[in-house]
């Protein structure tokens, strides 16, 4: 008896080797077919990377949930996001990339590189949205394509500002602000007009630059008036330096960080926590104690992922993606249609937008900035954030 | 017909060559003048104003060239009396004058920018301003007025003892610098529409000099090589995520230890040998002169003398 022996000729390996070859990229094809692609233009990299990686955060976290709850039209979801180095001509470059494949992109970017690629987000007919545009005019210069789901922060200030001088009692406020930054500036303005409104005397107002990485003498200049109360304006890289010379100062000053300067990441390097007495922030998203259940879901699971907690640009971040799923729900999204008019239904899809969102109501204005509520915050920690009042936007 | 991605990688790639060329005219002569951005800002704000008073581009483009090329004389006339290292301070600190004074004052929009400038650049513009500004340096180039330079920046005691004057061609440097930040500039703001002065600042300075140094300072077509590669690569490392800047830097880290004369040098040499190896029999060479040698009896003058087979 002839004992068979199974062998394997050189022209089965190869025939093999290009079945399974044919066999995986057919595979890979329908996988990709099956997924939604959603792409973001994101500063993950310079000195929009606080913003740009909490936002992409957010997005992701987005995403699982989506595809948890079974994708977008059955389809599940891709994140995309390119970096721009924080610099505007390569967020250019990248939305005339993504422009003419998609009918949305994301802009979890600065607003300094959104000033140029919102001209061109209108030129190639693609809803771009930002989940944290602070400059509202970029907007309402950028219609009808471009939109933010965050509100003008300056509307919040003026009731944001009463609430905490009269819970801290305060008589004399210095401000300290990045006047070259062109959101904080507006802020500053802001402050100004709501002090005047009140009986307190604004003592001095102390400009520092973008790039300004010694804050001692903005410091002093502030204290000289001995003020009970600081505003700090700026970046959050810089607000977490001058939180920190405050206090290095011996000053029981109450501080009030707005919206932009207060991310919990920058200040997880503040490890006194008594250094956080009196210290208060008006943020736009609110996720402690007395939020709705998917928003401390929301907390926890970004908590549970990334170690620190989230603010109003990753969360809003996040929302988007339910947005996109919401509206493609409604047969306002339908990314496979890149026809202007398939474009112009998610277009008037966001335009008439007034919707109970995980992080409380949200209306879209006709100009394209989102009416939101605003939540003064007092700070005991990076990490317990208490909220003493709500401004309904 | 090109996709905008193409069209916004080429135009902004020429702007960025031009910036790098600019930069580069200059440190021929060894000279540290480095307020290009400065002087693409006065370009830019000055032909944007401008066209948003009403002006024709075909008017404003000049206009905004002429403004640079006069601030970049200006600037110059420093260079005079500073040199080296203070020098290159300086002419920063000009640059960093000028953005802050728009951003302080308010003018020309401030802080908040620029808007609403009418779009009048696209690709195939940029690329027909490249290639005569490329034209232009490769003449420039082949002259005897470059060679002074280089002279200068070799050795500036040597030639003014060969009869090169100092202050006109440190002069004429910084002028030709500033035309090309002129071009740079107007072209800048007739494509992006959108003029935020924080662009014009010292970490757009750095940018250009990577490309000016990894392409080669000493060639005509460094910064050209810089560009192409270091503006391009970045869109196509994209897979790496967040490993791309190790990337690119590990990219930018080799060029330069493999030569320090960057791609230029590179480029040079490898075309060199190629041209050596695929050189044909002809003038200077005889069937006669390649026997001597194949005999052991070289004799190059005889050799260079004799007359082509």
């Amino acid at each position: 008896m002839t004992k068979r022996v199974l062998t394997t000729s050189r022209r089965d390996v190869i025939v093999s080797a290009a079945a399974t070859g044919v066999f995986g990229a057919l595979g890979g094809r329908a996988q990709a077919q099956q997924s939604l692609t959603i792409n973001a233009i994101s500063s993950r990299t310079n000195f929009g990377a606080p913003f740009g990686n909490m936002m992409t955060r957010g997005s992701e976290l987005g995403t699982k949930w989506v595809n948890a709850a079974g994708g977008i039209a059955g389809r599940n979801v891709m994140l995309n996001t390119s970096d721009d180095g924080s610099d505007a001509s390569q967020g250019v470059t990248r939305m005339q990339k993504f422009g003419p494949e998609c009918n949305v992109v994301l802009l979890n970017t600065l607003s300094s590189v959104i000033q140029q690629v919102a001209p061109v987000a209108n030129e190639l007919k693609t809803v771009a949205i930002g989940p944290a545009i602070s400059l509202a005019k970029i907007v309402v210069d950028n219609r009808p394509w471009v939109f933010t789901t965050f509100p003008r922060p300056e509307l919040g200030v003026p009731s944001a500002v009463a609430t905490w001088i009269k819970r801290e009692n305060l008589s004399r406020v210095a401000i300290i602000a990045d006047v070259q930054n062109a959101a904080t500036k507006i802020q500053v303005a802001a402050f100004e007009v709501a002090l005047k409104k009140t009986t307190v005397k604004l003592a001095d107002i102390v400009p520092i630059a973008t790039q300004d990485v010694n804050f001692e003498p903005s410091v002093q200049r502030a204290l000289k008036g001995d003020p009970d109360g600081i505003v700090v304006s700026s970046l959050p890289n810089q607000a977490v330096g001058l939180f920190q010379s405050i206090r290095n100062a011996g000053s029981k000053a109450s501080v009030f960080l707005p919206t932009a300067a207060f991310v919990p990441a920058a200040f997880k390097t503040v490890s006194d926590k008594s250094a956080f007495d009196r210290t208060y922030t008006v943020q736009v998203f609110y996720g402690g104690e007395g939020a709705s259940e998917s928003c401390r879901k929301f907390v926890q699971d970004f908590q549970k992922q990334e170690g620190i907690t989230p603010d109003g640009s990753a969360a809003f971040a996040f929302e988007l993606i339910l947005l996109l799923q919401k509206a493609a729900k409604a047969g306002a999204y339908l990314p496979d249609d890149l026809s202007e008019t398939g474009r112009a239904k998610l277009r008037a899809y966001l335009e008439a937008l007034d919707w109970a969102s995980p992080f409380g109501h949200v209306k879209m204005g006709s100009d394209g900035v989102a009416r939101r509520d605003y939540f003064v915050v007092k700070i005991n920690g990076v990490d317990d954030l208490r909220l003493v009042d709500t401004i309904a936007g | 017909m090109l996709s905008p991605y193409a069209d916004g990688l080429i135009t902004f790639g020429v702007v960025y060559t031009l910036m790098a060329a600019a930069i580069h005219i200059p440190l021929l002569a060894n000279y540290l003048l480095l307020s290009q951005v400065g002087f693409m800002l006065i370009a830019s704000y000055s032909s944007a104003a401008l066209v948003l008073a009403g002006w024709p581009w075909i008017l404003a483009a000049p206009v905004g060239v002429l403004a640079s090329i006069v601030a970049a004389a200006l600037v110059g006339l420093l260079g005079l009396r500073v040199k080296d290292f203070p020098l290159a301070i300086a002419s920063i600190a000009i640059s960093e004058a000028l953005r802050l004074t728009i951003m302080s004052t308010g003018i020309l929009g401030g802080i908040s920018g620029l808007s609403g400038i009418p779009k009048a650049a696209n690709a195939q513009v940029s690329v027909l301003i490249l290639a005569a500004v490329m034209l232009g340096l490769a003449w420039f180039h082949q002259t005897r007025t470059c060679r002074a330079v280089i002279a200068l920046g070799d050795d500036e005691i040597s030639a003014r003892a060969f009869g090169h004057n100092p202050v006109r061609l440190k002069l004429l440097v910084g002028v030709l610098s500033g035309l090309l930040c002129g071009c740079a500039g107007v072209l800048y703001a007739a494509y992006v529409r959108f003029l935020d002065p924080n662009f014009f600042g010292f970490s757009t300075l750095i940018f250009i000099l990577v490309f000016v140094v990894v392409g080669g300072a000493r060639r005509m077509f460094g910064p050209l090589l810089g560009v192409a590669l270091l503006w391009v690569l970045p869109g196509y490392l994209s897979f790496l995520a967040d490993y791309r800047l190790v990337a690119y830097s590990a990219v930018v880290l080799l060029i330069l230890m493999i030569d320090p004369g960057g791609l230029s040098a590179l480029a040079e040499k490898a075309a060199r040998k190629i041209f050596a190896a695929a050189r044909p029999l002809g003038r200077g060479t005889t069937n006669r002169s390649i026997q001597i040698r194949s005999q052991g009896g070289v004799n190059d003058k005889a050799s260079a003398h004799d007359q082509p087979a």
